[in-house]
């Protein structure tokens, strides 16, 4: 079984190290790490679409949005989202599960709750 | 064969009833002496002259006395050639000595056709109620001073004719100084709100059309000639004459004031909605950034805590991320309850203990009632099972599960109780997992009461769920 391949989409770079670091422990391979939209798509280009699983915060930089960035990679690679952010209201919520996620952690995350839900995409 | 002549003229005149009789330009051509001597007048005096002129307005009651409705009762036959009954009017008679008799009349005007078919007369009958309205005179008084009470101007409409009879505040209300407005409602329609007239018109073609409406009610704005808007609410009752004819009594309030200051409250109350939206956003906003702050807090804890070697210095950063997490995981449980942001704890707690328990093959049963705390009531909780569980958890080869239960007792007091193994137990060494749970514990105001049998180490902290 080759490792499942995740993208960090993460404007804050101390959390997307963070989560790197927490990824590459539990044996998974990281893609890349993206800080807006046309970085994650340009990453995504870049691996013709071989990604597992993005890791998506809401609020990106430079004024992009995850659920519009998670919606892009689900539409052009068919990549599902995991949604990572302390801004889960039940309208974000609601927006994000038209892209089918594999799930949603609140920020502060734990490590655990970060891997588990990782856990699930490996089938 | 002569042809019989009939004496028309002296038929006329011999008339038992009064009867003026007036050609198509509404001059006098004859009367009846019951006319003549109702009104103390002579034939001399009145034929051949405008019936306008013959009985000129009282310059005393100006305003008061109504050729204008007299006119308009007249013009309509001509127009329509149907009879008209007129409303009770004033019309003073002029007396020989140059005074006014004060007079008031309920008048029919009958049209008579030529043998072309063409309207060739009228004939006035009047009736005189002089002394009838008279004596409700009392009674109409009362109504005046009700009126005026209340504020409310009165007025009078006969569809028909569009004849449009008022109390001068009507006038004052639609703008129009006294006399201008003339004896008909089209110059007052004119002023109504082009919005409104539709439907105050709706409203008498309505009437007109179901005789069995009694009441009606406009609600409409009057555009003044100076552009200001002036609103107004109109109640009125239906008047059927026996012939069917509809006339309309009403009452008119000026409610200006009223609406203005119902749209300066939707107003207020507009801005507030916006004031209570954005705080909303605020507050949204400043606790996405508080747990983004937070997220960083242990982040780079983390990311340093990964880079050492040593086991010693890496158990105590362990333990220190461990501290932090229980105390910043409570704002990922954070959520608006109506007005304040409450925690809720089976949620929390379960979260907590499984993040504590990590990959270890260890059991924690959490059982909590459905209960929702303020943050700093949260927060000790949180710290105190921390420690509890922290300090067991590091100890392998332990089977005994570990019970955390949150549960609400007697009188607002609620009971945490953590049981399970020896190891839950604190180093009675004056260790900081000690002090922080006596101190979590003192900072709830709470009783600390411990057990330590056979069966193991129970921990129980019973609270208020409140600060006092």
């Amino acid at each position: 079984m080759t490792a499942l391949r995740v993208m960090i989409v993460e404007d804050e770079m101390i959390l997307a190290l963070d989560l790197e670091d927490m990824l590459l422990d539990a044996g998974y391979t990281v893609v890349g790490q993206a800080s807006d939209m046309p970085e994650a798509l340009a990453i995504a280009e870049g691996v013709g679409g071989g990604i597992d699983v993005a890791i998506m915060d809401i609020n990106l930089a430079r004024g992009s949005n995850g659920v519009e960035t998670a919606a892009a990679l689900r539409k052009l690679w068919n990549i599902p989202s995991l949604f990572v952010s302390g801004n889960l209201d039940e309208r974000t919520r609601q927006m994000a599960m038209e892209w089918q996620p594999i799930g949603f952690v609140g920020k502060p995350y734990s490590e655990r709750e970060v891997l588990t839900v990782i856990g699930t995409a490996v089938t | 064969m002569s042809t019989p002549t009939t004496n028309f003229a002296a038929i006329l005149r011999g008339m038992p009833q009064p009867y003026l009789v007036l050609d198509t330009d509404l001059t006098v051509v004859g009367a009846s002496d019951a006319y003549l001597a109702l009104t103390d007048r002579t034939l001399q005096d009145i034929v051949g002259q405008s019936i306008l002129v013959a009985f000129p307005e009282n310059p005393d009651g100006q305003g008061m006395v109504e050729q204008g409705p007299l006119e308009v009762s007249l013009r309509h036959v001509l127009r329509t050639g149907e009879p008209h009954e007129m409303a009770v009017i004033q019309y003073d008679i002029p007396q020989a000595d140059g005074g006014f008799a004060q007079k008031f009349w309920t008048p029919v005007h009958t049209p008579v056709v030529g043998d072309d078919g063409k309207i060739e007369y009228i004939i006035q009958n009047p009736m005189d109620v002089t002394e009838s309205v008279l004596q409700a005179k009392e009674a109409d008084a009362r109504l005046r001073v009700a009126l005026h009470a209340a504020d409310l101007a009165s007025w009078e409409y006969e569809p028909e004719t569009d004849l449009w009879r008022r109390s001068q505040s009507v006038d004052t209300l639609f703008g129009f100084e006294p006399g201008e407005g003339g004896p008909v409602a089209a110059p007052f329609f004119a002023r109504m709100h082009p919005d409104d007239l539709p439907s105050a018109k709706q409203v008498v073609t309505e009437v007109m059309a179901c005789p069995d409406t009694t009441t009606m009610r406009f609600d409409y704005r009057i555009l003044l000639p100076t552009g200001e808007v002036r609103y107004v609410s109109s109640k009125g009752e239906v008047l059927r004459t026996s012939t069917g004819k509809v006339r309309m009594i009403g009452v008119l309030m000026d409610v200006t004031a009223e609406r203005l200051r119902e749209a300066e409250l939707s107003k207020a109350l507009a801005a507030q909605a916006d004031l209570v939206e954005q705080k909303d956003l605020l507050l949204a906003e400043v606790n996405h950034r508080v747990k983004n702050s937070l997220q960083l807090v242990v982040s780079t804890l983390r990311l340093q805590a990964r880079k050492l070697q040593e086991p010693a210095t890496k158990e105590a950063f362990d333990q220190a991320i461990s501290r932090v997490r229980a105390i910043i995981s409570v704002h990922e449980r954070l959520y608006r309850s109506s007005n304040s942001l409450s925690v809720d704890m089976a949620d929390h707690l379960t979260k907590l203990c499984l993040d504590l328990v990590g990959d270890a093959s260890r059991t924690v049963i959490v059982d909590a009632d459905a209960l929702e705390l303020p943050t700093e009531r949260a927060i000790p909780i949180s710290v105190v099972v921390n420690e509890l569980l922290a300090g067991a958890l590091r100890v392998q080869d332990e089977e005994k599960p570990i019970v955390v239960s949150l549960k609400t007792v007697a009188d607002g007091q609620v009971e945490l109780t953590v049981a399970g193994p020896e190891t839950l137990l604190p180093p009675a060494d004056g260790g900081l997992r000690g002090r922080l749970i006596a101190t979590m514990a003192a900072q709830l105001g709470g009783m600390v009461d411990e057990a330590n049998a056979q069966d193991g180490y129970r921990f129980r902290l019973a609270f208020a769920r409140t600060e006092r």
